[in-house]
């Protein structure tokens, strides 16, 4: 076998579109082009302007705990555009009369790779960011408890995602959807690396989400402000704690099951074959002990945001700190306790179905609670409807409507008639886009500001909005209703003249979410165009609630030049309510900052390069992957000249900076919040 | 879809009052969240504002408790659903016997000891049948809407489903639900609920040999042959199900990536959806 193993030139992504010319081939062959092309782009751009030294020492480099989120959601962003990409190719599809310009079989890499982008390499590095940049700043910690650990957590990750885009341009995807049940995904019925690629991407990112669920998880343990109790923290704060806990214990059953897919593939093992003692259900079991929790995973850290981003534009307490938590807390245990209702139909006992599909709904009493808790949150408030505000009510609404059909396919016997139809696809799309793209866009719009020390643009904001809850609706409601006509998911075409007209509707419910994607783009494009009027230096640009606003923004990289002291659950608004602008400090320390180092990019390239090698069984090179990532481990393990010292000093004139630029901000009414007048400090006390 | 039978008619009735169950406690959220949106907006609004108010004990005892009236609810009713639909009950006193083979991608159905179809199932009508479920190749989801809800058909397993057929005769289609590769979409049969008298009549039309079908269903992807041949020997499902790979290797002989087959199955999707769609303009006739 040669060094290259598997690899030929009919792996290349243009050559079948040559030998086979149609439709179907030329668009994986454009796909493949723009891939390659916005590569080269991005490095000419680089080029041009210079920015390969600032990119290296700034960003890659990088182990400040806000600048690695950006990163992630930065990924996030750049992978979300291509899955709405494809939604809306398969969505073309299905309108253009039978059998569609695709083949069944690139139809069927569309939908494994939509899922799986949007799962892995969208949902996981948005929550994964947004926590990265908010959660320390929360809890008045200067960075993760294991800063490069949190670095090779985020190469891992673009690791995995670089592998999902390189099988457009080598090779192709798996066809089995996201969850790849075997006997489809083993080595007789899948034979090509289709399933190797989704194994090892997911390998890299799974083991990249259990450190990070580590780090997560001990940084709230050990590096909260003292004094602050864990009934002190912020429901952000609490969300990612139960967050952490649960990525630490799901993931690896994921992890796990994918390993032992790959020994089934390609080591003549039969863990998941029909024959010589495999059986499938255990995969199905395994991925969904992973699957489950999976699913709050993605949601809690939304609820966290809501529950900041409400408040804050209600100009009022959260309603039932306690409750929420206790809430929260309820979710993550029982999160655990349901995933056999992901196979209702697998031939269990009806007493099995039966407890696990009313485990299910007892999930529904936490979550009940938490939506009215939000709604009483804003009861009595004065609400501001930002962008962030928008986006938090509309998820309420919304969310509600997944809700009613949740509980609807918690029963087994409704299970039944709709498992595996695109009742059941309109119902998850029902349940993350709110409950997850809301929430992380939410973020976004709300603590942007933090990072980068301007506002991001409300027109394009606000019309983002609208484009993405009309769009939503516009998608996914006759979905509802063809899925209950029986119309089966994951079909390249239908032949049933009574589902066209509500293609055609979600056709243009998609077209309207990419509209609201681009009004997105443009929102960023815009804002960095005008950040001089948008710069928000004293900090707090919304009578925020949280301590992250008695910082000035951008935040430095210290983050806290004194840790703040925690005399109650919301130190900063009782010190505006005690008329200052400023958390009085306490005691001015010499701190130690991580040094940046390029390792963690090394660890993550030589990393994707073994899991690469993995796919096309370059078993030498894969040999030298794995070698050189453990070696690079323990180089870093030696390194004792790890740390920089920022002196008391530094600290101590960072802090006076920032007041005396408090002290000439002039203060603003609330009605100013959204114009150029807002230079940070805004206050409803003014009014 | 209007359902057919009477496994079918429960699935949707439950459907239905689950929708309704959940009603009393989504609806002031869906009505409430424009309201409180609408009354107490900044600029304009007419609600009173108290920034402090942030816990009533009152509100606690009304949310989680309704909430929790809610899931005792929906709970008990899964109970009895579960209990009574159980697709592994017979739904009557003696059903009639099939047993089912699932491969890619088409369905055998065996009548124990009287004829085996390919994707062709006929049943008397009013009748309680009991399908036992295996399959070849990959997993997949035997589902017939208008009769009954879905179960896996996974090789190496044998799994149950049990429905009454429609009191009167009936036409209406089966399929896999369960993506299994390039065919897919053609992965289904037709189901003909017939009279006693035409059922028996079904038991003696003329049959092809069994193994011309044995043959004949390992090495073809889709189905264009003859549809009714003489039953197996007694006990040969079971044999199938505890060795799928002697019906199909595994599914390895069928893969979508082999040139000519590709193109047979191409031909095959163009040849279905030319049927499907004269017979559609028959419908509008």
């Amino acid at each position: 076998m040669s060094i290259l193993g598997s690899l030929d030139w009919n792996d290349i992504f243009i050559v079948p579109f040559f030998t086979d010319p149609s439709l179907s081939t030329g668009i994986a062959a454009g796909a493949g082009g723009i891939v390659v092309l916005g590569a080269l782009a991005v490095m000419v751009l680089l080029t041009v302007k210079g920015w390969w030294k600032p990119l290296w020492s700034n960003w890659i480099t990088t182990l400040d705990h806000k600048k690695i989120g950006v990163i992630y959601i930065v990924l996030a962003l750049i992978m979300l555009i291509r899955g709405v990409l494809e939604a809306v190719v398969m969505r073309a599809q299905q309108v253009s009369p039978a059998p569609g310009f695709l083949s069944v079989e690139h139809h069927a890499e569309l939908f494994s790779t939509h899922g799986t982008i949007m799962i892995f390499f969208v949902a996981m590095p948005f929550l994964t960011g947004v926590i990265n940049v908010v959660m320390p700043l929360q809890i008045g910690a200067r960075d993760m408890e294991f800063p490069f650990m949190n670095a090779v957590s985020l190469w891992l990750s673009i690791g995995g995602a670089a592998l999902v885009m390189a099988s457009l341009v080598v090779g192709h995807f798996e066809t089995g959807g996201w969850t790849a049940y075997p006997p489809y995904t083993g080595i007789k019925l899948s034979p090509n690396e289709g399933v190797d690629y989704w194994i090892w991407s997911l390998g890299l990112t799974s083991v990249g989400s259990t450190l990070s669920g580590i780090n997560f998880l001990v940084t709230i343990y050990k590096q909260r402000a003292p004094g602050m109790k864990l009934f002190d923290m912020s429901i952000f704060a609490w969300a990612t704690l139960c967050t952490a806990i649960l990525m630490i214990f799901a993931m690896m059953p994921l992890t796990v099951a994918s390993l032992m897919l790959a020994l089934d593939r390609q080591a003549g093992f039969h863990f998941f074959t029909a024959t010589q003692g495999g059986n499938m259900m255990n995969f199905a079991n395994m991925f969904w002990l992973f699957g489950h929790p999976e699913v709050y995973i993605l949601i809690l850290p939304a609820f966290g945001v809501f529950s900041e981003v409400i408040p804050t534009f209600s100009g009022k307490k959260i309603y039932g700190y306690t409750s929420l938590v206790w809430a929260t807390i309820a979710i993550a245990v029982l999160s655990f306790t349901v995933w056999v209702h992901h196979f209702f139909t697998m031939g269990q006992t009806a007493h099995l179905n039966a407890i696990f599909g009313i485990a299910t709904m007892t999930i529904g009493v936490p979550t009940g609670v938490k939506v009215f808790n939000w709604m009483l949150t804003m009861w009595r408030g004065k609400l501001r409807f930002s962008t962030a505000m928008l986006f938090s009510t509309g998820f309420i609404f919304t969310f509600v409507i997944g809700g009613i059909t949740g509980v609807m396919l918690a029963n087994p016997t409704i299970d039944f008639a709709t498992h595996n139809s695109l009742f059941l696809v309109a119902h998850f799309h029902n349940m993350l886009i709110p409950g997850l793209l809301f929430g992380m866009f939410a973020a976004v719009n709300y603590w942007f500001p933090l990072c980068f020390g301007f506002r991001l643009d409300e027109k394009w904001g606000r019309r983002s909005f609208w484009l993405w809850m009309i769009g939503f609706y516009g998608a996914f409601m006759p979905l509802y209703a063809i899925g209950l006509m029986g119309a089966p998911r994951r079909m390249a075409f239908f032949t049933e003249p009574a589902y066209f007209p509500w293609l055609v509707i979600a056709m243009l419910g998609a077209l309207c979410v990419l509209a609201g994607l681009t009004a997105q783009i443009i929102q960023v494009w815009v804002s960095v165009k005008n950040r001089e009027s948008l710069m928000v230096p004293a900090g707090d640009p919304w009578d925020g609630r949280g301590i992250e606003w008695s910082l000035g923004c951008p935040v430095p990289e210290y983050d806290f030049s004194t840790i703040p002291a925690m005399t109650s659950r919301e130190p900063w608004v009782d010190a505006k309510e005690a008329g200052k602008r400023v958390m009085d400090p306490t005691e001015f320390v010499d701190i130690h900052l991580p040094k940046p180092t390029g390792m963690p990019f090394l660890v993550g390239l030589v990393a994707t390069l073994f899991a690469f090698a993995m796919i096309f069984q370059m078993w030498l090179i894969a040999a030298v992957g794995f070698v050189a990532m453990w070696v690079l481990v323990l180089i870093r393990s030696y390194d004792t000249d790890w740390e920089e010292t920022v002196t008391a000093e530094e600290l101590r004139e960072g802090y006076e900076a920032h007041k005396r630029l408090v002290e000439t901000t002039p203060q603003i009414r609330l009605d100013d919040e959204f114009t150029t007048k807002n230079r940070g400090l805004i206050m409803e006390t003014q009014v | 879809m209007t359902p057919l039978g009477p496994v079918a008619a429960g699935e949707r009735a439950h459907l239905i009052s689950f929708f309704l169950w959940m009603l009393p406690i989504s609806l002031p959220i869906l009505i409430g969240t424009p309201w409180i949106a609408m009354r107490y907006r900044r600029q304009g609004g007419k609600g009173k504002y108290d920034p402090t108010w942030s816990h009533s004990v009152a509100a606690e005892v009304v949310i989680w408790g309704g909430a929790t009236l809610t899931f005792l609810i929906v709970g008990w009713l899964t109970w009895g659903h579960v209990m009574g639909e159980d697709p592994y009950k017979a739904t009557g006193k003696e059903p009639m016997h099939v047993k089912v083979i699932g491969s890619e991608w088409k369905w055998m159905f065996i009548y124990p000891g009287k004829v085996a179809a390919v994707n062709r199932l006929v049943l008397p009508e009013n009748t309680p049948v009991e399908f036992d479920i295996t399959a070849t190749g990959a997993m997949q989801s035997f589902w017939i809407p208008r009769l009954a809800g879905q179960i896996y058909a996974m090789p190496g397993m044998g799994t149950k489903m049990n429905l009454t057929t429609s009191e009167d005769p009936s036409q209406t289609y089966g399929f896999n639900s369960q993506f299994n590769g390039a065919a897919f979409p053609l992965n289904k049969f037709e189901v003909d609920v017939v009279s006693q008298e035409q059922f028996d009549a079904f038991l003696q039309e003329p049959k092809h040999p069994f193994a011309q079908l044995e043959k004949a269903f390992k090495k073809t992807a889709t189905w264009s042959g003859p549809e009714l041949f003489e039953p197996p020997e007694k006990g040969y499902w079971g044999k199938v199900m505890m060795n799928p790979d002697m019906l199909s290797d595994g599914g390895a002989a069928i893969l979508p990536d082999h040139a000519p087959e590709q193109k047979k199955i191409d031909d095959a999707i163009r040849e279905e959806l030319h049927v499907s769609q004269n017979q559609h303009q028959g419908d509008a006739q």
